[in-house]
Parts: structure tokens; sequence; C-alpha cells
């Protein structure tokens, strides 16, 4: 009787780790090295995920409690060529106008 | 015009931008349809009717976080649900609402999870969740797997015959969903049919009648994190990659839910096809109860707009509902991120 409750606990024990899917590998890795409660982040494709580091199943995973923001790059590059085309054209005004 | 003013205009149209793009409506991304699904995390409300409207009880306390038993879908439980005395996580002893479900879902069927060949259609198979996005686990997508994960090692199907190679029977099933899966098992999509725990596995859930908040937050332990409105348990995810790396899909279906050997069905994810109950406010409508007696609510509101304000455990307050949790999205495979109140049990 012993060895098979034994055999039933190690099962329950393992097994929550392999059927429960797995959550985005940048999620954990946010909080590697850090604090139950620090503030942590990590990229979403073109957005940023941004919470605080929470204990689940005994391994910190970034908690996610902000709305996604866009990543700044992403918006910096998306206006690189409206900002280009601009001061393009003040240059050339500039120069146009110049004695 | 000369530079400056330009260079000025510029840094306002950017403050500008940026500023309208910090409204949380806007900050939910738009979701391309030809690869993940979309993540709308508003669930249906059973074409306008509550789960109390739909076994003809009242309806009393639709926009509270308190918990009401004719909140629930009387087909998901096993026995009324009544009132037993309890201890809570904290040691506090007091009263608990004693919630004995099926194991099996009272609004929805189960399934399907894997395709069987990779010529069928998205119908064939339920969801898989990476990156952050839910994709419909089509035999294409199966197909794909060595390149989506970029590791010629992923090859589920044989080349021969297209036919997907699933785990058929209860023994290949807890073969596979554990950790160490054996060799066998590995490169298999992985689906458990409920009739290998008879149909449904009987839970028992006692959640406190008045929540008992703590000063800090209580993590989330192995298990049931809290319980749906149609008598399903929502279950912790583990942030292992352990699946992957034998080359496994442990497949949901398309409720974000799957069978395992020892808490029969269960979900991972709130989808549109859970029951809930509406607000009358524009609030996101209730789909459940976390283990400290706290509501757990959608996502988002009826326009869409995600709250701004939540804690660590993806909680906050109102005047109508008092502190409640709001869910996450299907691809974070995340439901709520800690207790705010002492936790009631799960059996």
């Amino acid at each position: 009787m012993k060895p098979l409750v034994t055999t039933i606990v190690l099962l329950y024990s393992t097994h929550a780790l392999a059927h429960q899917g797995h959550t985005d590998e940048a999620a954990w890795k946010a909080c590697e090295g850090e604090q139950v409660g620090a503030t942590c982040s990590y990229d979403r494709g073109e957005y940023v995920a941004t919470g605080t580091c929470q204990t689940i199943e005994d391994h910190l995973m970034c908690v996610r409690n902000r709305p996604l923001t866009k990543r700044t790059d992403d918006a910096e590059k998306s206006l690189a060529p409206f900002l280009f085309v601009l001061l393009l054209g003040a240059r050339s005004r500039r120069v146009l106008s110049s004695p | 015009m000369t530079a400056r003013p330009i260079r000025t205009a510029v840094i306002t149209a950017l403050i500008a931008m940026g500023c309208s793009s910090s409204t949380a409506k806007n900050n939910v991304p738009e979701t391309d349809a030809t690869s993940p699904n979309n993540e709308n995390t508003e669930p249906a409300d059973m074409d306008g009717q509550s789960p109390a409207d739909m076994d003809g009880q009242s309806d009393a306390g639709a926009a509270s976080a308190t918990l009401d038993p004719s909140m629930f879908l009387t087909d998901g439980l096993v026995q009324d649900i009544s009132q037993t005395d309890c201890t809570l996580s904290g040691g506090t002893q007091t009263t608990c609402w004693q919630i004995v479900v099926t194991g099996s879902p009272a609004n929805h069927d189960i399934g399907p999870f894997c395709p069987r060949n990779i010529s069928d259609g998205a119908d064939a198979g339920g969801m898989w969740i990476e990156n952050e996005q839910t994709y419909d686990l089509s035999g294409a997508f199966i197909a794909d797997l060595a390149n989506f994960y970029n590791d010629p090692n992923w090859q589920l199907y044989d080349e021969s015959t297209g036919d997907i190679y699933v785990t058929e029977t209860q023994e290949a099933c807890e073969g596979a969903a554990r950790p160490d899966v054996a060799p066998e098992y590995q490169n298999h999509c992985v689906e458990c049919d409920i009739a290998y725990v008879d149909g449904g596995t009987e839970r028992t859930f006692l959640i406190p009648v008045e929540p008992v908040p703590t000063t800090g937050t209580n993590q989330l332990g192995r298990g049931a994190l809290g319980v749906s409105l149609g008598g399903v348990g929502f279950e912790v995810s583990a942030p292992v990659d352990a699946i992957l790396r034998a080359y496994t899909i442990a497949a949901f279906d398309d409720c974000g839910g799957h069978v395992n050997p020892f808490d029969g069905y269960h979900y991972h994810a709130v989808t549109d096809c859970q029951p809930n109950v509406p607000t009358d406010d524009g609030h996101a409508p209730l789909v459940g109860f976390a283990l400290d007696g706290y509501g757990m609510y959608a996502m988002a509101d009826s326009e869409g707009v995600e709250p701004d304000d939540l804690d660590e455990c993806r909680g906050h307050s109102d005047e109508q509902r008092g502190y409640h949790y709001h869910v996450g999205a299907p691809g974070e495979n995340l439901i709520i991120g800690c207790f705010r109140g002492e936790a009631g049990s799960q059996q």
C-alpha cells in the first residue's frame, strides 16, 4: 500500500510541470535574479508588458498588471521617415533662403 | 520658417502621439487574422442570458463581486452550493461556500484538442499558446512546427501519410503528461479523453463567504486558483518549458481547457465560451471566483478597455464591486498573479 501511495504522490508532484502548457519564456526570464514584488517588463512582439515579479508554483514570473504599451524603439522607427522628410524640408528651405 | 519652429512642432507632435498611445484602449495589440487568434477575453454572455437566467434562477447580485450560488450553472454542480466551517490559508476560521463540481463544463463540449492529419483544418483541433498569442491547432500548424520553433526535431506526423502522432490511449496520456516524457511519447500531440476520468473529476472548492484580506499577497500554489461559473477549475500555469523540450504539444481546446488524469478537465485561460454574469455599468463580466473569495472578471470592459490600475495580483477596487480581479489574456497562460486574501482550498 505504501509504495502505491508514494507512487501516486510522486506522479502528482511531477505531472503538473508537463501538462499545463507553458508561459512565455520572456515572462519568467524577466524576473531572474529579482525579488518578489520587483517591477519587471518584457517584450511581447511590438509591445512591452509591464508588471511585478510574483511566485507561481515556486518560480518567479513577471505578472503583467498594466495594459500593453507600444515599444518605444518601434514608435521611433515608424516616425523616422516622417521626421526625415520634415527635417530635410526645413534644411532645403534654409539653404534656398540663405544669401 | 526656421528649423527651430519645425523641431518644436515635431516634438509637440511626438508628445501628442505618445499621449494618445498611452490610453489603455489604444494599447491593445491588433491581431493578425492570418496567424494568431484574436485574444478577445470578453466572454460571450450566453446569448444575453446570465448563468442565473439560464437555469431559471434569480440574477440577484449580478453586478456584485460577492459570491451568490445562483450565479453558478447548476449542471456543473454535483449538489447545491452550501456553507460549511473552514480554515483559510492564513489560519482564519470562518464560513466557506462549499462548491462541489462535476468536473465537466456545464455549458460547452470538451475538445477537440489534436487534429489527426496535417490536412485537417482548424475545426479539427483546439488551440496552442506561444509567445503570448493563441494559435489554431490545425493540421497545417502541426506540419509547420519545425519552422515555428526553428528546430528540425519537431516532427509530430508521419511524412508518408500526414497522420499526426496523438496520445490515443489512457496509458499514452499518462505517459506524456509528465515532465520526463517517455521517448515513445515524444513528438506527440498530447490529449487525454475525459472518459479516462469517468466523464469528470469531482472537485470540492471551499471559498470564504466573506473574503479575509491579507496585508501582503499570497502566492498561487499548485492546482486550482479558482472556479468558473460553469463548475470548472481555473488552474495555475507553470513557467517551465518541459513540454517543449519533449517536443510535445499539450493541446488546449478552444475554451482554453484540457484534461489530465488528476484534475480532469480544467482551464488555463479565460476565453469567450465560459459562462459569465454581465454587468450593467459597462464593467467586464464576472467569470468566476478565486479561492480567496474575490470575484474574477474578464480582462476588458464593454469598450474593450483594460484597467490600468491593477495591483500585483491583477486586482483593484471600485465602489460597485469592492476588490476584484481581472484575468489575463488567453495567450498569456496566466489568469491572476496572486491572492489578495487568505485562500480557501480545493480538493
